[in-house]
Formats: C-alpha cells, sequence, structure tokens
C-alpha cells in the first residue's frame, strides 16, 4: 500500500506551513483522492464527479452539509479546479524528485527513493489511477493498458491493464467467473473495437463516440420493460445478457461513468472502450462480491449437506417463524447492496442465514 | 485489487497511524481492509466510567458509499454498554450508521459520534436496554446493516 499518497507525504504544518493543507484540499472527501473531474453542487461543496454521482444514486442529499433536494442535473463542471489539481501532481513530482535527491542516503520511512523502485511507484500509481477511470498528463511510463508485459515475479506475459491483480493473486490468475454467455458477449463487444472503428456505423452511434457531449438522461427503470433496457444497452454497445436486475444496474453504472467522463476536459476524457473494459470490470468486481445463483442445485445440496443440517437444527425450535422463512427466500435473489430487500426486514424479521431451502448463497464475504 | 474502497481505508489508516485517535479511541486490529477493531472509553464523568469496550467496523465493497457495518463487541467477555440506543446482542441503533450515513464521513468520525453518544447518556434518563431488546437479539440478522431501524430521539 506505499504507493497511496495522501497530505502526510509532506512535512508538518510546523516544519512546512501549508504543503499538508494543500494537498488535502484538493482532494475530494469521498475517496480521498485528488479530485477526479471536480463538479460543484449548488451548495458549493465540491467532489469527483464518479463519487457523487455515485452517492447521489443512494440518496439525493450533500455527503457534505446535508443540504437536501440535490441531483445530477445540479452539478457543474469546475475546469479551474480541475487545472490545479493537474498542476500539483506536476509539483508533487517535483518534489519527491527533490526530496529524492536531497535524502538518498536517509531512507524515508515511507518510501524508499532508489531510483528502480520509485518508477515501479509510478507505474504502479498510474494504473491504479486507470483502473479508476482517470489519468493525469502521462509523463512516465508509457505502457498502455493493452500492452503485454512480463509479470516481475513470475515472468509471466500479462496484460498491463491486469498486471495489478495478477500479482495481487500471487501469480495465480483464475478464469473470470462471469458466465460464459455473458463474457463472450463482453469479449466481442471489447475485442472487435477495431473493427467497429473502421466500420461505418450507425449515424446516432456515430454522435455518441465522437461528440460524447450531452449527458444521458437518467432513467426511471421501473416504467421499463426488459426489452426497452436491453435497446438501451443495445445502443451503446454494452452487453443485454443477463436478468432484469443485471442489466438495470448495468445501464444505470453506464450512465454515471459515461456522465462522469463528461466532467472532464475535453483531453483527458477517455474513450468510450475504455468506459466499457471499466464497465466490465466493476461487473465482475460485483459478480465476486454478491450473492451468486448456484448453477447445479444438487451437487451444491450434497457438498454442503452438513453445514444445512447444522442450521436445519437450529432453526427447529423456532418453527412458528416458518412462514416469514419462505416469505424471505423469494427475496433472497436480491443482492446486499439492494436496498429495496433490506426495507422489507423489519427490526423483528428472520435472519437470512435462517433460510435452508434458498438456492442462494453468500459468497467469501460472509464466511 | 486496490478497489476505492481500499484505497479510501489505507489513507484513513495512515491518518490514525500519524495523528493517532482521539482520546478514548483505540485502534486494536486493522490487518485488513475488511474488519477493524478499536476500544472505546467514555472520558470525564459519565455513566461508563472505567468501562472499556470493543467496536467493530465492517466495510464491503462500496465503502465509502455505503456505511460500515458498526456493532459493539459482545464475545470473549466484552459487552456493550447498557444504553437505550445499544442492543444486548451489540448492535447500535443510530442514524449515521443507517440512513444518516455520509460518504464524507469516516470511521474516526463514527468512533468520536459513539463515544458521545455514550457520554451525553445522564444518570435521570432511563438507562436502560432499548425496550424491543429481547425481541430484536432473539431475530437479528447477523449484520446489523440487514436491520431496518426506526430512528427516533436525538440519535
Amino acid at each position: 500500500m506505499s504507493d497511496v499518497q495522501d497530505p502526510s507525504d509532506f512535512p508538518p504544518q510546523s516544519e512546512a506551513p501549508g504543503l499538508r493543507l494543500l494537498d488535502s484540499s484538493l482532494r475530494c472527501t469521498i475517496c480521498s483522492e485528488f479530485f477526479d473531474g471536480p463538479v460543484v453542487l449548488k451548495c458549493g461543496h465540491c467532489f469527483c464527479s464518479l463519487c457523487i454521482r455515485q452517492s447521489l444514486s443512494e440518496k439525493q442529499e450533500c455527503p457534505a452539509c446535508r443540504e437536501s433536494e440535490v441531483n445530477e442535473g445540479h452539478l457543474r463542471r469546475n475546469p479551474v479546479l480541475e487545472e490545479a489539481v493537474s498542476a500539483w501532481k506536476q509539483c508533487r513530482r517535483v518534489y519527491d524528485s527533490s526530496r529524492q535527491a536531497a535524502e538518498f542516503s536517509v531512507p524515508s520511512k515511507k518510501r524508499k527513493f532508489d531510483d528502480k523502485s520509485r518508477s515501479a511507484t509510478c507505474a504502479d500509481s498510474s494504473a491504479v489511477e486507470d483502473s479508476r477511470n482517470y489519468s493525469g498528463s502521462h509523463t512516465n511510463t508509457p505502457a498502455q493498458p493493452d500492452d503485454i508485459v512480463g509479470c516481475p515475479l513470475c515472468g509471466k506475459h500479462v496484460r498491463y491493464q491486469n498486471i495489478n491483480s495478477h500479482i495481487d493473486k500471487s501469480c495465480k490468475d483464475e478464469p473470470e467467473p462471469t458466465p460464459p454467455s455473458s463474457k463472450s458477449q463482453w469479449d466481442n463487444i471489447l475485442g472487435s473495437k477495431s473493427q467497429v472503428k473502421s466500420s461505418t456505423k450507425r449515424g446516432k452511434e456515430r454522435a455518441l463516440s465522437e461528440e460524447m457531449d450531452s449527458p444521458l438522461p437518467i432513467k426511471s427503470y421501473d416504467t421499463l420493460k426488459d426489452k426497452t433496457v436491453r435497446e438501451l444497452l443495445l445502443e451503446h454497445e454494452l452487453p443485454t445478457t443477463g436478468d432484469r436486475r443485471t442489466i438495470i444496474a448495468r445501464h444505470q453504472r453506464w450512465v454515471i461513468i459515461y456522465n462522469a467522463n463528461l466532467d472532464k476536459t475535453r483531453k483527458i476524457r477517455k474513450s468510450l472502450g475504455f468506459l466499457r473494459r471499466n464497465l466490465r470490470d466493476w461487473e465482475t468486481q460485483q459478480k465476486n462480491k454478491t450473492k451468486h445463483d448456484i448453477q447445479n442445485t444438487t451437487a451444491y445440496q450434497i457438498q454442503q449437506k452438513s453445514e444445512f443440517d447444522m442450521l436445519v437444527e437450529a432453526a427447529r425450535p423456532k418453527r412458528d417463524s416458518s412462514s416469514i422463512l419462505t416469505a424471505s427466500s423469494r427475496h433472497g435473489h436480491a443482492a446486499p447492496s439492494d436496498r429495496s430487500s433490506s426495507r422489507l426486514r423489519t427490526a423483528s424479521s428472520s435472519p437470512v442465514e435462517g433460510v435452508v431451502d434458498t438456492i442462494v448463497v453468500d459468497s467469501e464475504e460472509e464466511k | 485489487m486496490a478497489s476505492i474502497s481500499s484505497r479510501r481505508l489505507s489513507k484513513e489508516l495512515m491518518e490514525i497511524k500519524n495523528d493517532g485517535c482521539p482520546v478514548g479511541i483505540n485502534l486494536v486490529n486493522a490487518d485488513d481492509f475488511s474488519t477493524w477493531l478499536f476500544t472505546i472509553e467514555v472520558m470525564g464523568d459519565s455513566l461508563y466510567q472505567n468501562e472499556q469496550f470493543t467496536l467493530q467496523f465492517r466495510f464491503d465493497q462500496q465503502y465509502p458509499i455505503s456505511s460500515p457495518a458498526v456493532q459493539f463487541v459482545v464475545t470473549e467477555g466484552r459487552q456493550a454498554p447498557v444504553h437505550p440506543h445499544v442492543y444486548s446482542n451489540g448492535h447500535i441503533c443510530a442514524s449515521i450508521l443507517g440512513n444518516e450515513w455520509s460518504p464524507v464521513l469516516s470511521v474516526i468520525a463514527v468512533c468520536v459520534t459513539l463515544q458521545s453518544m455514550l457520554a451525553s447518556c445522564k444518570v435521570n434518563q432511563t438507562t436502560y436496554r432499548p425496550i424491543d431488546n429481547d425481541r430484536y437479539v432473539k431475530h437479528a440478522p447477523e449484520n446489523p446493516k440487514k436491520t431496518r431501524f426506526h430512528y427516533d430521539g436525538e440519535f
């Protein structure tokens, strides 16, 4: 985690007045990173576009002062702050290298400053920034996300954009847990990027990819049929696989990252292809962390028999609550983050863990 | 994977290690970015003098957009404070942990809020468990975030 930069990279207020304060005042209070496409709310508070859009999708208020009734329509870009951030990032690099020169004999407690580890740090943090949909002015490593690089640990050839997760998994890459249908559709979409570019597109799509100027409207999905949602996804060349919940979540997230991208200065905006990869990565992450359906229920029942028996045993004395159990199992397919399903449970309702006949389980998270 | 949640938590952790915790709050365990433990004491004149409680934070991938799951630890001889908003299983009925959560809040901010919630509990107030304690504890989900609390009163 040494690649995480924060205001404490600078000496305290007493030694270098203002440096830490300046660094922290250029950071978003939601993600603690430097403002990425900063936007202002009507109360004057400023956040990264992506952060505040995610927050507003949960709750329509300013996270800092709780001013209510704010929505995405109130967001205004703040290009001046964006410039200040990019200038400050350059300053940090200068500061780092001058400190490196000054302290070459005294190893810093936070970072090592020999050339090798320093360049690794830079590459690392720029890769991390890429993964959260940001890149400042690239002055160092020219590696592109699609470039094949050798893993420094096992030597295996890995795509540059995957190198961090590859190392995190101790060089054991596992196949992506996405169901084959969805995965292949993603592959088609992302892989055929070059073809799509060369082929002639329909007028609307061309307008979208080349101009990317007007934000996408936020849909009220309750009034839309599955077919309409799929059409919306198709308009943006996104996969249409998955159940209603999946495609709505996909479109919702797409609208957020698409609009957040528009809040950046034109020259640092990401391509639609980049945003699509970002969406796919997000979806993979969601799938790993939330509940998933068991394909082979019989095998799963046999495999988990001991645990089920234990749960049955534990549930037995409270037979009278069985009606609640069957009722809540119907909502078992909702992800834990799904507010609507948790709203159904009151303080007196039964724990989900008590449901023994459901085929939905928590993956790693709860175990 | 360096997700937004783990990056944000690592910054919070760095801040705690650099600047220390507020008085009465101590970091016990933060080995990963899923569960952190703190001890919390109420300073000065209060109902909880000389008592120390352990507070558990659990984070999901959506942190800080979604709130952490916060509760008092009630295993290994540890007790939850007797307070009208704290259930005997350690679950806490506090709006900032539920619908009043804001992503600009931090782990330390939550600790301080809970500390002051305990500190402001006065002798002349009824210092009991919440009225529905027994019923709630019997059916409570393991994770307090799965409960929909009804908030009333000052917290």
